[in-house]
C-alpha cells in the first residue's frame, strides 16, 4: 500500500479510494447508466486528487466526494438539456402539513408490515429511485441509501437543512407511491383492502 | 409474534414502560406525545435526526399506539427495502484500476 502512484498526495489512498464503490453508486444514480457513471467516477476521482489539499483530513471525504461528483454532473447537464422538473421548494410543507401516509393508509388493510416491499425486484426499486427529479434523488440516495446526516446532505446540495427534509419527504412519498402502484399491477398487494372481507 | 416482540424486534431494546408509573403527580398521557407528533417525528427518528424530543418519547408513543405502529414498520420496511435492492452494487473490477491509472499520470505531471 505505500510508493503507489498516488504518493504525491498522503492520504488520499488511505481516505479517498476506499468510497470507490459508494461514489460509483451516487453516479449510477445521477446518470442512469453504467458507461457515464464510470465516466463521471474518473472525472470526480481526478478532481479530488487535484484538490486534494483543500481537504480537511479525517472529515467527511464520502460527502465531500459525493460533492464533486453532483458537481461534475451538474454542470455537465447544463451544457446538455435542461432540468428534468422544477421541483417545489415550499419548505414549511411536508410531514407537518400531511402528516398520514395516503400509501399506508391503502396497505394498512391487507399488508401492515409493508411485506409486499420483499417482493419488488431490485432493479424495479432502483429504475424507480432513478424516475425521481434530481432534488428528490439525490436527497433519497444520500440518506436511505447512504446513509449520510440531514447536515451533510443539506452541505453537499447547498440548501438549508429545511430544504433537505422537504426533499426528503416528497421524494420518499413519490417513490412509495409509485412501489405501492407497480406492486398492485403485479398482484403483491390488492388494491382495495378489506373489500372482501367479512 | 407479539407487537411487543416485533418492537424488540425493530428497536433491538426491552421497552421502558415502567417509567410511565412512577410517582411525582405527572400523568403518563401527559407525558405522551399526540399521534400527529408521532407521525410527523417518523422520519427524523428513522433517521436518527430527532431535535428537541428524545428518542425514549417517540418510541414510547409507536411502542404504545397501535394506529401509528404500523406507520412506523411501513417506513421501516421501505428503507430497508431501498437499502437491500443496491446493497450488492459494487464498481466494475476494471474502474479502479483506471482511476489509479489516471491518477498515477495526474502526479507525474506535478
Ligand atoms: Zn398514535
Amino acid at each position: 500500500m505505500r510508493d503507489t502512484s498516488t504518493g504525491l498526495r498522503p492520504g488520499f489512498e488511505d481516505e479517498a479510494l476506499p468510497h470507490l464503490d459508494a461514489v460509483y453508486r451516487f453516479a449510477l444514480r445521477l446518470t442512469g447508466g453504467p458507461d457515464q457513471a464510470e465516466d463521471l467516477v474518473q472525472e470526480t476521482f481526478l478532481r479530488a486528487f487535484k484538490s486534494w489539499d483543500q481537504y480537511t483530513r479525517g472529515t467527511a471525504a464520502k460527502s465531500w466526494l459525493f460533492t464533486i461528483c453532483r458537481n461534475v454532473f451538474l454542470r455537465g447537464r447544463e451544457r446538455g438539456q435542461r432540468h428534468d422538473e422544477i421541483v417545489e421548494e415550499n419548505v414549511g410543507r411536508g410531514a407537518a402539513a400531511a402528516p398520514i401516509n395516503p400509501v399506508w393508509v391503502s396497505v394498512l388493510g391487507s399488508d401492515p408490515e409493508g411485506q409486499f416491499f420483499d417482493s419488488i425486484v431490485d432493479a424495479k426499486i432502483v429504475e424507480a429511485i432513478e424516475s425521481l427529479p434530481e432534488e428528490y434523488r439525490t436527497a433519497v440516495v444520500l440518506s436511505d441509501m447512504e446513509g449520510l446526516p440531514y447536515a451533510e446532505i443539506a452541505a453537499l446540495m447547498e440548501v438549508p437543512v429545511g430544504t433537505v427534509k422537504s426533499r426528503l419527504f416528497r421524494g420518499r412519498r413519490r417513490l412509495q407511491q409509485v412501489l405501492y402502484e407497480y406492486a398492485v399491477e403485479m398482484g403483491y398487494i390488492s388494491k382495495r383492502p378489506g373489500t372482501d372481507d367479512s | 409474534m407479539s407487537i411487543l416482540d416485533s418492537i424488540k424486534r425493530l428497536f433491538g431494546g426491552v421497552p421502558t414502560n415502567g417509567a410511565q408509573a412512577g410517582p411525582g403527580g405527572n400523568s403518563s398521557d401527559a407525558d405522551m406525545i399526540s399521534c400527529e407528533d408521532a407521525l410527523q417525528l417518523v422520519h427524523d427518528y428513522l433517521d436518527g435526526e430527532l431535535v428537541g424530543v428524545s428518542e425514549g418519547r417517540v418510541r414510547a408513543h409507536f411502542e404504545a399506539c397501535s394506529r401509528c405502529y404500523p406507520h412506523l414498520q411501513l417506513e421501516s420496511s421501505y428503507r430497508e427495502a431501498v437499502r437491500r435492492a443496491v446493497a450488492g452494487e459494487m464498481a466494475p473490477s476494471g474502474l479502479r484500476k483506471r482511476v489509479t491509472d489516471l491518477l498515477a499520470e495526474a502526479s507525474s505531471g506535478d
